[in-house]
């Protein structure tokens, strides 16, 4: 005959000792599961797109096929018109992007095109010229596998120009070199600063950077960014960086300049 | 039918004295050239009425320094008239600026250079106070090579045969602002950059399209100058380039009555000849 034991004296008491591992035990692991899932989270975050950086300069060397990165840059100069952040008056445009784009030694006269200065659109309007192109990563992957892709069919967040600072690029200066050091070897002019950003003035890396997870937020929107500088615009407004009805303070430049700021301190 | 701009510059190029001013410079090359033997014979004669200022020693007559110079090179014509040479001196070497005062040479000063703790040059020179206006230019003279000296008379050469002092495009009408890290354009649109900062290039370039160029003239930079108070940088027509202790400098055609620029070479009533460094490096000097 059975005999109703109570539960206490059914199952042994755990030592106290045992207990206590196994109660850090499942401590470290909530920690570590706790440490790991925003990592995880982010890189799984639908909302981050990984891209891959192109610098024109740098004449596209690495995954890309010297004929995949022309067709790429042809059809990033082709949807540029379109995503360009544009400018009332191209001297603001000059301002903020015209640049020289390869080397010209001080006391050399060089080619104009060694500037890569600003375009006008058939309204009037300009707008910068792409220092190079950011791909999305799946994109790049279907390119190595030797995929023939329909670059105009490829989605603005997956293709897009990206942009370099014409002057005051904090980072440029120690590119540029010695302008302004007290050194006798006189330096040419060019690649000044190669700092990469996209349309939006976010900053994207310095120039060598490869990847960057970006929010889609920054990859998104089809609409033209418009700049008006010249203190107060056509329309009333004072200097303002607008996107459609979507107005933020402050310029190409100085938004760019904030962000990279932001990015490396 | 020409534009309101075309018939104020063609009245502006008019009334300026333009047929003159080859004439005037030609005038003050040749007494230049007059100005310039004498000073070779003084040298020879080792005469008392040339003072030196050599590095760490007071200022004396020439003959008490017993210097051994190369000829003398005009640097400057009419109120601007100066010389240069290679001179050893006490020990030193360097390039001596030779200066007039009331119309005779006066003074030499050498123009040394010497190293710092840092491995730096600097110009060694016992009236570095005097010439500390003239800072700007004195350092890149002093960096001058022998054979940078011996430039000059072709340059003034040139300069005289060339029409290009007659030449008067009509700089009144050019864009608002020169881009900070431009020195110069080509006539024939090359260009030539000293920095970042190119806000404005286009308009000038369409601007250089639309004039009539002649071989006389190289093209447009800019120099810094005082006008009416106020320090700005003037474009100016560029007439020709050299190099200064390996730094690119340009001989740049100033327009304007209340011009100041830092180093003129000549001035006439309206003009004005400058040597400008092309470079941010040498403008910051």
């Amino acid at each position: 005959m059975a005999t109703d034991l109570p539960l206490d004296a059914a199952t042994p008491a755990p030592q106290p000792a045992a207990r206590a591992r196994r109660q850090k035990r499942a401590a470290a692991l909530t920690l570590t599961l706790m440490a790991a899932a925003p990592v995880v989270v982010l890189s799984w975050d639908p909302l981050y797109r990984d891209m891959r950086l192109f610098s024109a300069a740098q004449a596209c060397g690495g995954p890309l096929t010297e004929q995949q990165c022309r067709q790429a840059m042809r059809e990033v100069e082709r949807r540029n018109a379109r995503l360009a952040p544009s400018y009332a008056r191209f001297v603001d445009c000059e301002h903020d992007f015209a640049r020289a784009r390869q080397e010209c030694p001080a006391g050399t006269w060089c080619d104009a095109d060694v500037v890569l200065n600003c375009a006008t659109d058939d309204a009037g309007l300009a707008y910068p010229r792409p220092a190079g192109f950011m791909l999305g990563a799946s994109l790049l992957e279907r390119l190595r596998s030797g995929e023939a892709v329909d670059w105009s069919a490829v989605t603005d967040d997956q293709l897009q120009p990206v942009y370099t600072l014409g002057s005051d690029d904090p980072g440029g200066l120690s590119d540029g070199g010695g302008y302004y050091a007290s050194s006798h070897a006189y330096r040419g002019v060019g690649l000044a600063g190669g700092h990469l950003f996209n349309r939006h003035g976010q900053y994207l890396g310095a120039p060598g950077t490869a990847r960057v997870n970006l929010h889609y937020r920054f990859l998104s929107g089809a609409e033209r960014l418009h700049h008006t500088s010249a203190g107060i615009a056509q329309g009333g407004l004072p200097s303002r960086f607008y996107a459609g009805n979507r107005v933020q303070r402050g310029g190409f430049g100085a938004t760019a300049r904030s962000s990279m700021s932001s990015a490396i301190g | 039918m020409p534009s309101l701009s075309r018939v104020l510059a063609l009245l502006l190029t008019l009334g300026l004295p333009g047929a003159t001013l080859a004439g005037d410079f030609a005038r003050d090359y040749a007494q230049g050239e007059r100005a310039l033997e004498q000073l070779k014979r003084l040298i020879g004669d080792q005469a008392d009425q040339l003072v030196l200022s050599v590095p760490n020693r007071p200022v004396m007559p020439l003959s008490l320094f017993m210097p051994i110079c190369s000829p003398p090179h005009l640097l400057g014509l009419g109120d601007e008239l100066r010389a240069v040479s290679n001179c050893r001196v006490s020990g030193h070497s360097g390039v001596m600026l030779w200066e007039q005062r009331d119309g005779q040479w006066a003074r030499g000063t050498l123009l040394a250079r010497q190293r710092t703790a840092f491995g730096q040059g600097t110009v060694a020179t016992p009236n570095w106070r005097d010439l500390e206006s003239r800072a700007r230019w004195a350092r890149p003279l002093s960096r001058m090579a022998g054979q940078e000296i011996e430039q000059w008379p072709a340059l003034w050469q040139t300069l005289r045969e060339r029409p290009a002092l007659d030449y008067t495009p009509s700089l009144h009408d050019t864009p608002e602002r020169w881009p900070h890290g431009l020195a110069a354009l080509h006539r024939d649109g090359r260009l030539m950059l000293s920095g970042r900062g190119l806000a404005g290039l286009a308009d000038w370039q369409q601007w250089m399209a639309r004039q009539q160029w002649s071989d006389a003239v190289v093209g447009v930079s800019s120099a810094d100058v005082t006008e009416k108070g106020y320090a700005r940088r003037k474009p100016g027509l560029l007439l020709e380039t050299l190099t200064l202790g390996g730094a690119p400098y340009g001989l740049v055609l100033l327009e304007g009555e209340h011009v100041r620029a830092a180093f003129a070479l000549w001035k006439s009533a309206h003009r004005q000849l400058v040597l400008e460094p092309l470079t941010n490096d040498t403008r910051r000097l």
